[in-house]
């Protein structure tokens, strides 16, 4: 299995998260508070655009709405290799984890 | 989109911009600007707006670079597709553009090949030449010279101090010159130091500052040094020019360079200075100098020609007296890059391209360009049906106006690309035609003249014309078919009004046609007229005559051995051949006449009249043995007599000709004939009998033995002990090939082909849409023929409409050829009527190739078969 970034692994959540309404600015939203940092268009759009040619995610253009003077919205969605990858690296998340001593900082003995 | 407003500028002008693809993507801007509206300052949100707007540019510009590459291949898929989808259309169209393409390159090559003259001086753009407005004879017509006074170039030294470098050059140089025990004839230039300082010829030896500094020296071309000393070093050894008398070799220069100075050896301006008689005639006089003295200069840098030419008016009216009758007006200031195809100027150094055949090729070209863009246009717009449809389809799915111009602009292109391969094989063979011309081979001297350039740029500048055209061509229907509505076009076309705008396609068939006719008809009258010039009265038998150039001959010892051979008739001898537009015309007066008016002037022998068959109409013949003819009384033609004021003939006789400050009688009148120039006048003529002047023999052969006679004088040549090569020449071949008519030679042919290209070009067209419109009324012809409609009728049905058309082309074309013919034959004075029968036959071979098109596809529709015209659909 390939293995996720980061990035493309907080998005496919932020996607998940948002369900219906998982569309350009609103994932970029999500995106960035999750990480507490504002993120550009661009820092966005091209891992989705690379989530969705990997078949991960699958996206549709909406009817043109007025509060975007107009424009279309892009809206994505998980499939079902998407949601697959997504509990893959859960599930990896938590054989990591799992069986580990506490981690907090010991200071060296000397 | 135009229901829904966006809230700020940007995204307007984003809209317009970015491709369709990513429209989502400034929604996703507007919905955040309007989120921000309403929670903060409408400053705040629009700040916060821009700070968006900046962080995305480098995603914005990557993602519509990436869709607009994506397009472009599209489009071009596109294209190729539909080309190779309608074959013919294309094929016509191809075959049109470069037909005309091939033309445009070759004037392109033209003008990349003039304007690469001088332009290996260093400061070639701060190089200037002082030229000269002169009027003359008191009717104040102007004349330019491309000279100036002698003396000026040491004024401009002196007293403008925003002038860096001066140099003077004179014409002329020339004779036989010799050295190192060789001798050849040299062509050369007298010059000062400056000439180095000015121009950045380099010295292959010799010291460029002093080579040209003392009285006597000489500075060779690399070539004659060659020619005279081979490899030897010739600084320092003598070399004698015939009456200019001895140099010494100061220098070599290098002149493999392409330049309008064109010279074998350069002499010191300061020989002609240390010549007190000389320089006070031809060089201290303003009047006298400007003929043959050029003044080159080179501005100091940054600073502007007008602080000269605001001094000019002070300096000429200090030298000049305005009241007399002829006098310099001004001194015009002329950029060295626009000598080449620049202003027309008498006395030009060298050989100059002058501008008018460049203008007459340039509207040639672009016409036969206008008449294949207008296939291309016509073609293209007549498919409107079948193209609409997929315009339709193509905006129902999303494309903008924007986009499908684009498409039909590349189509366009890729056309024009195709036929740019064709054109260039085309301009392969037109062009050792084109440098065949006379206007070419002449002024483009001894360098090679147009070739394929192995520049780079030439082809790129090809490239981006073939495009330019394509765009043009493409633009009008690219504009149409854009404008089409896509629900409109979808629902059904055949109900849409002037969608295939047929209005325009035939205008655009007239105009075409007009032209056609036009060049048909020019390219006719332009023939008949060569032929008249060739055959008409020159008012001297021209056959069975071989002129022989004397050279260092004495014009006796020629006469002795020729007369030998039993086919010679008879030998006589002239200073000027006439015809060959040669020309000594000097001023004379007579006491009948107030004014002065012009007469050229033979030198001849007591023969010449007979031996050219000039009739005497009243008086005599010179007569060596009266003892009292040589150098006196004169024989006069007609016009002479006319323009002299005197009666008749008869009446002239015994009257004087005021001449060169002295007065000649008038012995003998001889009918008029042609001087000078064959299209030109029968000018006015004075004739006197100084053997010793003589510079060509003419020599009438017996019939029939023009080929004998021309190998006899070509043997015998070597025994008259003479250093230059036989010089001789059929006199009737020598007048075919007479400048001016070579020139109308260069004319006819350049119409020749615009004619036939255009109406190629023309008939291409028209049989693209003939087949067009036969094959969009297969259902028609159908049940017409079902009806009982004959061949004959479907044949008509289909031609009438073109018929017509080409009735309009003749009808306005011929008024405008008619304007054009008088306009190219105004100078000519042998002029042929312009009879209706010529313009009868220009135009029924037009109209003939056209009906022919147009019926053999009307013909075909209507020999097809009925039943499978009623099934197709």
């Amino acid at each position: 299995m390939e293995v996720l970034s980061r990035t493309e692994e907080l998005l496919l959540l932020s996607v998940w998260k948002l369900q219906d309404n998982a569309y350009g600015l609103s994932i970029r939203k999500q995106f960035s508070e999750l990480i507490g940092k504002d993120m550009s268009v661009g820092a966005v759009y091209i891992p989705l655009e690379r989530l969705k040619k990997k078949g991960l995610l699958s996206s549709w253009e909406s009817e043109p709405t007025e509060k975007r003077g107009g424009r279309s919205k892009r809206f994505y969605t998980l499939t079902q290799q998407g949601v697959a990858a997504l509990s893959a690296v859960k599930a990896l998340q938590d054989k990591a984890w799992s069986g580990l001593p506490e981690l907090v900082f010991k200071a060296s003995r000397g | 989109m135009s229901i829904y407003k966006s809230s700020s500028v940007l995204n307007k002008v984003l809209e317009k911009i970015l491709p369709p693809a990513l429209t989502h993507l400034i929604g996703d801007l507007e919905e955040e600007l309007q989120e921000n509206l309403e929670i903060h300052s409408a400053f705040k949100a629009h700040v916060l707006f821009w700070f968006r707007f900046v962080k995305s540019v480098p995603y914005l510009l990557y993602e519509s670079f990436k869709w607009n590459i994506i397009m472009i291949f599209n489009y071009l898929k596109v294209a190729i597709r539909n080309i190779k989808k309608y074959k013919v259309f294309s094929a016509i169209n191809i075959l049109g553009l470069a037909a005309s393409l091939s033309v445009c390159l070759l004037i392109i090559l033209f003008i990349y090949d003039q304007k690469s003259y001088d332009r290996f001086h260093e400061d070639r753009d701060r190089i200037y030449r002082v030229t000269t407005d002169f009027k003359s004879q008191g009717n104040l017509s102007s004349h330019r010279y491309a000279t100036s006074p002698a003396n000026l170039s040491e004024i401009l030294r002196e007293e403008y101090p925003s002038i860096e470098e001066v140099t003077i050059i004179r014409r002329r140089i020339s004779g036989e010159a010799g050295a190192n025990g060789k001798v050849i004839r040299v062509n050369g230039l007298y010059t000062d130091p400056g000439f180095f300082d000015v121009f950045s010829f380099q010295m292959v030896s010799g010291n460029p500052e002093t080579a040209l500094q003392y009285p006597g020296s000489i500075v060779l071309s690399k070539e004659t040094a060659v020619k005279f000393f081979g490899e030897e070093n010739p600084i320092g050894k003598a070399f004698n020019v015939t009456g200019r008398g001895d140099f010494t070799i100061t220098g070599v220069v290098d002149t493999d360079v392409r330049t309008h100075i064109s010279f074998d050896v350069l002499a010191s301006y300061s020989t002609q200075l240390a010549d007190e008689e000389y320089k006070s005639i031809y060089i201290d006089n303003w009047r006298n100098s400007f003929y043959s003295s050029y003044t080159y200069f080179k501005l100091r840098e940054r600073r502007s020609v007008t602080e000269l030419t605001d001094h000019f008016p002070g300096l000429i009216s200090s030298k000049y007296d305005a009241t007399e009758e002829s006098y310099i007006s001004e001194f015009i200031i002329q950029p060295l890059s626009q000598i080449s195809m620049g202003d027309t100027m008498d006395n030009q150094l060298g050989s100059v391209m002058p501008r008018e055949p460049l203008f007459f090729l340039l509207g040639f070209a672009g016409i036969i360009i206008f008449v294949a863009c207008f296939n291309y246009v016509g073609l293209t717009v007549a498919r409107s049906l079948s193209r609409g449809k997929e315009v339709g389809v193509r905006k129902a799915l999303g494309a903008n106006k924007g986009s499908v111009m684009k498409q039909f602009l590349i189509e366009a292109s890729v056309i024009s690309i195709c036929s740019f391969v064709f054109a260039l094989a085309l301009l392969y063979y037109l062009l050792p035609e084109f440098n065949n011309l006379q206007f070419v081979r002449m002024e483009l001297s001894r360098k090679v003249s147009v070739d394929f350039i192995q520049d780079f740029e030439i082809y790129i500048g090809f490239i981006v014309f073939t495009l330019f055209v394509g765009l043009i061509a493409g633009l009008f229907p690219a504009l149409h078919l854009s404008s089409l509505k896509s629900a409109v076009v979808l629902k059904g076309l055949e109900n849409i009004k002037g969608l295939s705008r047929s209005y325009i396609r035939k205008a655009l068939v007239v105009v075409q046609f007009a032209f056609s006719v036009m060049f048909v008809i020019t390219a006719i009258v332009l023939n008949k007229q060569f032929n008249h010039l060739v055959n008409s009265d020159y008012g001297f038998e021209q056959e069975s005559i071989i002129h022989l150039e004397l050279q260092d001959v004495p014009f006796d010892r020629v006469k002795d051995v020729l007369t030998r051979n039993a086919d010679i008739e008879s030998i006589s001898g002239t200073s000027i051949v006439p015809g060959l537009n040669s020309r000594r015309d000097r001023t004379v007066t007579s006491d009948f006449i107030d004014y002065n008016t012009r007469a050229n002037h033979f030198s001849i022998d007591e023969n010449y009249l007979e031996n050219m068959k000039l009739e005497l109409i009243a008086g005599r013949n010179f007569s060596p043995e009266l003892g009292t003819d040589l150098h006196g009384p004169m024989i006069v033609s007609e016009r002479t007599v006319e323009q002299l004021g005197f009666e008749n003939p008869l009446n002239a006789i015994g009257r004087y000709v005021h001449f060169a400050d002295s007065i000649y009688p008038v012995i003998g009148v001889v009918e008029d004939f042609v001087s000078s120039d064959v299209t030109g006048e029968k000018e006015a003529v004075i004739i006197q009998y100084q053997p010793d002047w003589i510079e060509t023999a003419s020599i009438r052969v017996l019939p029939g033995k023009t080929t004998d006679v021309f190998g006899f004088i070509q043997e015998e040549w070597a025994s008259l002990g003479s250093i230059y090569e036989v010089d001789a020449t059929v006199y009737s071949e020598e007048l075919k090939g007479a400048f001016s008519l070579a020139l109308f030679t260069d004319m006819i042919k350049m119409v020749r082909v615009a004619a036939l290209f255009s109406i190629m070009i023309s008939c291409l067209g028209l049989f693209g849409m003939a087949m067009f419109n036969a094959e969009s009324r297969t259902k028609e012809i159908g049940i017409r023929k079902v009806l009982g409609a004959g061949n004959k009728d479907i044949v008509v049905l289909l031609s009438k409409e073109y018929a017509v058309l080409i009735g309009i082309a003749i009808a306005l074309g011929i008024p405008c050829t008619y304007l054009l013919n008088n306009l190219l034959l105004q100078d000519i004075a042998n002029r042929v009527v312009l009879t209706p029968s010529l313009f009868l036959a220009g135009t029924v071979i037009t109209a003939a190739l056209a009906m022919l098109t147009v019926g053999s596809q009307s013909i075909r529709a209507a020999l097809a078969d009925s039943v499978d015209n009623l099934k197709s659909e």
